[in-house]
């Protein structure tokens, strides 16, 4: 006995509608994600640099006057967890362990060495604090990609439905007229395998 | 993981297995019959997965386990005893019910009475009742997927679109093919739920002896303090004094012994014994259903006796499932609660569709339409209907289930004595169930502002439906020879 396939006209034109517009949304989505990350990276990156120029330009005009404990002090008071000071050994001045770490593992966004006491600034990214503060705000883009993906799927099936369904109804009467005339049940299904007279089983 | 990542993963498998259901429903919907009643070929499982589905909603999640810890288990005598009172008096009218053999409720006064105008003024109240019911279902929706995802409970309800819709378009072959795995979902959650409840007072008998004990304010919006002991008292304060939650049995009570989405599964199961068994195996599930909501609520109240936020009673089992206990199930939990809300919401929503199809157009049309028609009309219908109740649902009620005791008491002041007099009295006429429904319309017209404006003690569905009961025996009595006789 053969096996019917179930590749049906419904399902075809269902695959054929569902997969460009799922592959479209997703390529919406993608590049609105990508471009929410990259906006993101930039906004991390230059407000690093931004405070490391800020920090060596301390260095380079009070260093000599206030000493590096005093300007360590200052650096300690600004509570951002990203930035780290090594010395020239690379030795930890400031910054937590895990900051030193992401140093070692490369997260490091922005970093300079120009100050005459020999230190690396460093800006580091946490990358599981990153992912996570890139959902909370790109959930509504999350949402509306997976919210706009369903409906297409949805618009798809009725679409397919539609179509189908007349050519469904067709079979179903060509079936019953083939089953009605003399010697139909030979006629109706001559190849046995259940198909003859519907349409839409592909 | 980050939290909304884990709940927007579960919201796409939620959404993915939805979608695959209603594709593969959509071909057995192509006529009436098969649309609204699956042709009544559901074996006797899945006819108890779409009863018990449909039951729970959110009320009964959202709003009754909140009340539990709140009030204590004087919640279950507002609501969970009148609902079973009530169901035991469905089971009363499932075998003449069935034997009926029509599609809609009102469709019986048809057939009884030869009157197109009983059916689609029935067809108007059951369509206008439901939409307003709906609304329950959108705001536990609303609640959970604010919480889940963060966003404004506005925004939150606009989501329901994407299930209730396409799930109710596939007909009642798609709807309680949902109702199975959204129950199966519920009933998985709710154990797990339970089993942490359990595990963190220590044992299940010290969630009792613990509850026992609680005193306080639940949350900072309460009006008032749990005294010792008040948790386990089968009678309360404010909606759950003694008169109201007596008097809640007509509304609450005879609403759902009369209530079309329970006679619809009735009529659709293969045969009046199916009918009868399904009620029966329901009760036994819904009654652990019960049991596990109400340990959890009283459970909860144990382990946080005050919530330190200001909420309403629906919104304290998401916010505490969310925070206090939250865990890796929490997700999991929350979609169980979705499952609840959208598996009564498509039920309601076909309910809308078959009363304005087949009651209103059906019955007012001159001539009869054709299948696919009506089946599309009641497509129509579904959307029409989806939308209106999201837009009431903008402003929605503060208490669930004080609001859905009071909607499905129109049915019980309207609808019970004509169905029960129609199939259990003889004498019953056409007079007299039109005079029933008049009545029962002027009794809501008049008590109801009055409950409200709290100048009415009791719940305003225990006069009514007595009123509108004598006029059906009045009307009956006095039309009965001029019926007789034409």
């Amino acid at each position: 006995m053969k096996r019917r396939r179930s590749l049906t006209i419904e399902n075809k034109i269902l695959m054929a509608v569902v997969g460009i517009c799922v592959l479209s949304v997703l390529c919406f989505g993608f590049l609105m994600l990508r471009e929410g990350y990259q906006n993101k990276l930039t906004q991390e990156r230059d407000k690093g640099k931004e405070l490391l120029a800020y920090i060596s330009w301390d260095i380079r005009q009070f260093g000599d006057d206030v000493g590096q404990d005093a300007i360590l002090e200052g650096c300690a008071a600004l509570e951002n967890s990203g930035l780290v000071i090594l010395d020239g050994q690379g030795a930890r001045l400031l910054g937590t362990e895990q900051g030193t770490a992401l140093v070692d593992e490369g997260s490091i966004l922005a970093d300079r060495s120009d100050n005459h006491f020999g230190w690396r600034l460093c800006y580091t990214l946490d990358p599981a604090e990153f992912q996570n503060s890139l959902v909370e705000e790109q959930k509504y883009a999350i949402l509306a990609t997976i919210a706009l993906l369903i409906v297409t799927i949805q618009v798809g099936v009725f679409v397919s439905y539609g179509i189908s369904e007349p050519v469904r109804r067709l079979g179903g009467g060509l079936r019953r007229h083939w089953g009605a005339a003399p010697g139909g049940g030979t006629g109706a299904d001559p190849h046995g395998c259940g198909q003859c007279g519907d349409p839409t089983a592909g | 993981m980050n939290k909304t990542l884990l709940y927007l993963i579960y919201f796409a498998i939620y959404s993915a297995i939805l979608l695959v259901i209603g594709k593969s429903s959509l071909r057995d919907s192509d006529s009436v019959s098969k649309f609204f009643m699956c042709d009544r070929r559901l074996p006797l499982w899945r006819c108890v997965c779409t009863f018990v589905g449909t039951w729970v909603s959110a009320a009964s999640i959202l709003s009754l386990t909140g009340s539990v810890y709140e009030s204590g288990l004087s919640a279950l005598t507002f609501s969970v005893v009148p609902w079973f009172l009530g169901a035991l008096l469905i089971v009363l009218i499932s075998g003449r019910l069935y034997a009926a053999g029509v599609t809609t409720v009102p469709e019986l006064f048809r057939v009884r009475y030869g009157s197109r105008g009983l059916q689609a003024a029935y067809g108007a109240l059951l369509a206008a009742v439901y939409v307003l019911y709906l609304v329950i279902q959108i705001k536990g929706f609303g609640i959970v997927a604010s919480t889940l995802f963060g966003i404004p409970y506005s925004v939150a309800i606009l989501l329901v679109y994407l299930f209730i819709l396409y799930t109710s378009f596939g007909g009642y072959q798609s709807v309680t093919r949902s109702d199975v795995f959204n129950l199966i979902l519920m009933i998985v959650g709710l154990g797990v739920l339970l089993v942490i409840v359990v595990a963190r007072v220590g044992s299940f008998g010290g969630i009792y002896s613990g509850a026992a004990e609680v005193t306080g304010y639940a949350h900072t919006g309460m009006e008032y303090a749990t005294k010792a002991g008040d948790l386990l008292k089968p009678f309360g304060q404010g909606d759950f004094a003694p008169l109201m939650s007596i008097s809640m049995f007509f509304g609450w009570g005879l609403g759902l012994a009369v209530n079309p989405q329970y006679a619809v599964r009735i009529l659709a199961s293969r045969d009046a014994r199916s009918a009868r068994r399904m009620i029966w195996i329901s009760l036994g599930l819904l009654a652990g259903i019960y049991f596990t909501l109400s340990s959890i609520g009283l459970g909860m109240r144990v382990l946080i006796p005050t919530v330190d936020a200001s909420l309403s009673t629906d919104e304290i089992f998401t916010y505490i499932l969310n925070n206090d206990l939250y865990s890796g199930w929490s997700g999991f939990l929350l979609f169980a609660i979705i499952g609840a809300c959208v598996s009564t919401a498509n039920s309601q929503l076909l309910l809308i569709a078959s009363s304005c199809s087949c009651d209103i157009v059906g019955a007012l049309w001159p001539r009869p339409l054709k299948e696919s028609t009506l089946v599309n009309l009641s497509r129509g219908a579904v959307m029409a209907g989806g939308t209106l109740s999201l837009m009431l649902a903008l402003s929605p009620p503060a208490s669930l289930l004080t609001y859905g005791g009071d909607v499905w008491g129109v049915f019980s002041v309207t609808l019970l004595a004509p169905v029960f007099g129609t199939l259990l009295w003889k004498g019953t006429t056409r007079t007299g169930v039109y005079a029933a429904l008049g009545s029962g319309l002027a009794a809501l017209a008049v008590f109801y502002p009055l409950y409200y404006r709290g100048a009415l003690p009791l719940h305003p569905a225990l006069p009514g439906t007595l009123i509108s009961a004598a006029a059906l025996w009045l009307g009956s009595v006095l039309s009965r020879k001029e019926e007789a006789a034409a």
